[in-house]
């Protein structure tokens, strides 16, 4: 019964990012208007076989705004994530692998950035410097670093006391390549959830920057930014919110059912 | 005729650091003193001694897993065989991936060459080519200690440590292995340390032997003084134990 509902989760998970996957790579094919372009006379139009989502306060088509900001997102997700996950799975390794001094040191460090929400460093870090497109990633990427390197902390602990390591080291292996060819293949699970819910923190801090108007800059569109734009049309024109967050929600759902499966794995 | 030594061990000793109350921590192997031997080309060397002799402690120190305290360690490439087969062999690769590794980190570039010397070395311990895809967890204890053995061996080692390496095997299986370790030696020359517990299987294997108890050598020589003639309490003792009558 609970293998079922596993299985069942992780296809609809990959069904549903699947979609939104699709969706996005029809946005860089084939936009229907362009997402900057402003039209008054169609102002805040309700969706109509034109204009299939919609258009915004200032007539903006929905659909290809919805398009190009789910490509904003997106990359700035994966490219967040890419710089978290080299670093926290690298500190992360050294910190589980060389138990001692630098084990410490950095675990305090990890433990301060811990006590003070990352969204708030990450604010902190965008009001110091302007908030260009790679100062949000950058921002992102670190706030994701501490989790990370903790979670794999434990993970490389653990694989250390195997007596595979030994027998690496007896052979000759360097440090390096025990670390990340020797025992990062033994903790996937883990590192690919780590991977998993780092992207949907990601997509959320920087839904929850936009909205504070602090991350992605207009006219751009990014998914957050549509909906801090669109709540003040929240009931003249509902739509103008509805296709943005529905297509977040789906995306965030499906990491989720994803992650979920990979920790049912790992347990 | 002389044989050259491929190991000589003067005056060794190694002790684990002591956590606050002098109590050993979690996981640490016994102290072990003033040990000193030697192992010639081609010899089989017993060593015995009850649990938490310091067997391993010695073992790990000549493969240099340990940095000794004090004394000398003379000797050519070391390898080792462990106990535990499965946990010894990483369990996310395969067994051709674990082989080459072996022969990767001992400078073998060539990748041709590398394939050569494998299909050699499943030949010599009777493995087939097909275990080469496995994981690990796909084969028999024995198999696993044939791969840990094909591994070794693959470095090129002058002495081949085997700590217990027939202990968690049954019995019809333990007697291939051991065939497969003596035909090693006949064939490469290779001294081989051999660890265990058990003093039939020692008997039938080894050349010589040594006692171990708490951390020193109580008693060392060759087979048939040591089994027909023990000189010390320990040794009597440890051979009763095992139902073997010496006199």
């Amino acid at each position: 019964m609970k293998k079922k509902t596993g299985k069942f989760n992780l296809i609809l998970g990959c069904i549903l990012l699947g979609g939104i996957g699709l969706f996005a790579l029809s946005g860089l094919l084939f936009m229907p208007y362009d997402p900057e372009g402003m039209d008054i006379a169609n102002k805040l139009a309700a969706p109509s076989l034109a204009h299939p989502f919609g258009c915004d306060n200032f007539g903006r088509d929905i659909f290809s705004r919805v398009q190009s900001g789910l490509l904003t997102t997106l990359g700035i997700g994966i490219s967040s994530v890419a710089l978290g996950t080299v670093l926290g799975t690298l500190l992360g390794a050294l910190m589980g692998y060389y138990a001692g001094l630098i084990d410490e040191g950095l675990m305090r460090i990890m433990d301060v950035l811990f006590a003070i929400p990352s969204i708030l460093l990450a604010l902190i870090f965008l009001s110091v410097f302007d908030s260009s497109m790679g100062n949000v990633i950058l921002a992102l990427g670190f706030s994701i670093v501490p989790s990370f390197a903790k979670m794999m902390r434990q993970e490389f602990r653990k694989q250390r006391e195997m007596e595979y390591v030994k027998v690496a080291k007896l052979f000759g292996a360097s440090d390096a390549r025990i670390l990340f060819v020797h025992i990062l293949p033994n903790v996937m699970p883990t590192f690919i959830n780590c991977i998993l819910i780092s992207f949907n923190n990601a997509v959320l801090a920087e839904a929850g920057m936009s909205y504070l108007g602090i991350g992605v800059q207009p006219p751009k569109a990014s998914l957050g930014r549509m909906l801090s734009e669109a709540q003040g049309y929240l009931t003249s024109a509902p739509f103008y919110t509805i296709f943005p967050g529905i297509i977040m929600i789906l995306m965030l759902f499906g990491f989720c059912l994803l992650s979920e499966k990979g920790s049912e794995k790992n347990a | 005729m002389e044989q050259s030594n491929v190991c000589e061990v003067r005056n060794l000793s190694f002790s684990y650091a002591k956590s606050g109350f002098g109590r050993k921590k979690a996981g640490q192997g016994s102290s072990i003193s003033d040990i000193s031997f030697s192992i010639k080309e081609g010899e089989i060397l017993g060593l015995v001694g009850e649990s938490g002799s310091g067997k391993s402690t010695l073992a790990k120190c000549i493969a240099g897993l340990l940095e000794p305290s004090q004394g000398t360690i003379e000797k050519q490439k070391v390898q080792m065989v462990f106990q535990d087969s499965y946990s010894a062999l990483n369990p996310a690769k395969t067994v051709g991936w674990l082989l080459e590794e072996s022969l990767r980190l001992s400078g073998v570039k060539d990748k041709e060459i590398r394939r050569e010397k494998i299909r050699q070395m499943l030949d010599e311990v009777e493995l087939e080519e097909e275990h080469l895809d496995r994981k690990p967890s796909a084969l028999s204890g024995g198999q696993r200690q044939r791969v840990m053995i094909a591994m070794a061996l693959l470095a090129n080692p002058g002495l081949l440590i085997a700590d217990e390496p027939v202990s968690a095997l049954d019995v019809t299986v333990q007697k291939q292995i051991l065939g497969l370790l003596k035909k090693l030696r006949k064939e490469r020359k290779l001294a081989i340390l051999f660890i265990s517990h058990d003093l039939r299987t020692v008997y039938g294997l080894c050349d010589s032997c040594m006692v171990m108890k708490e951390g020193k050598i109580v008693e060392a020589g060759s087979k048939d003084e040591l089994y027909c003639n023990p000189k010390t309490e320990y040794t009597r003792l440890l051979l009763q134990s095992a139902g073997i009558e010496w006199e």
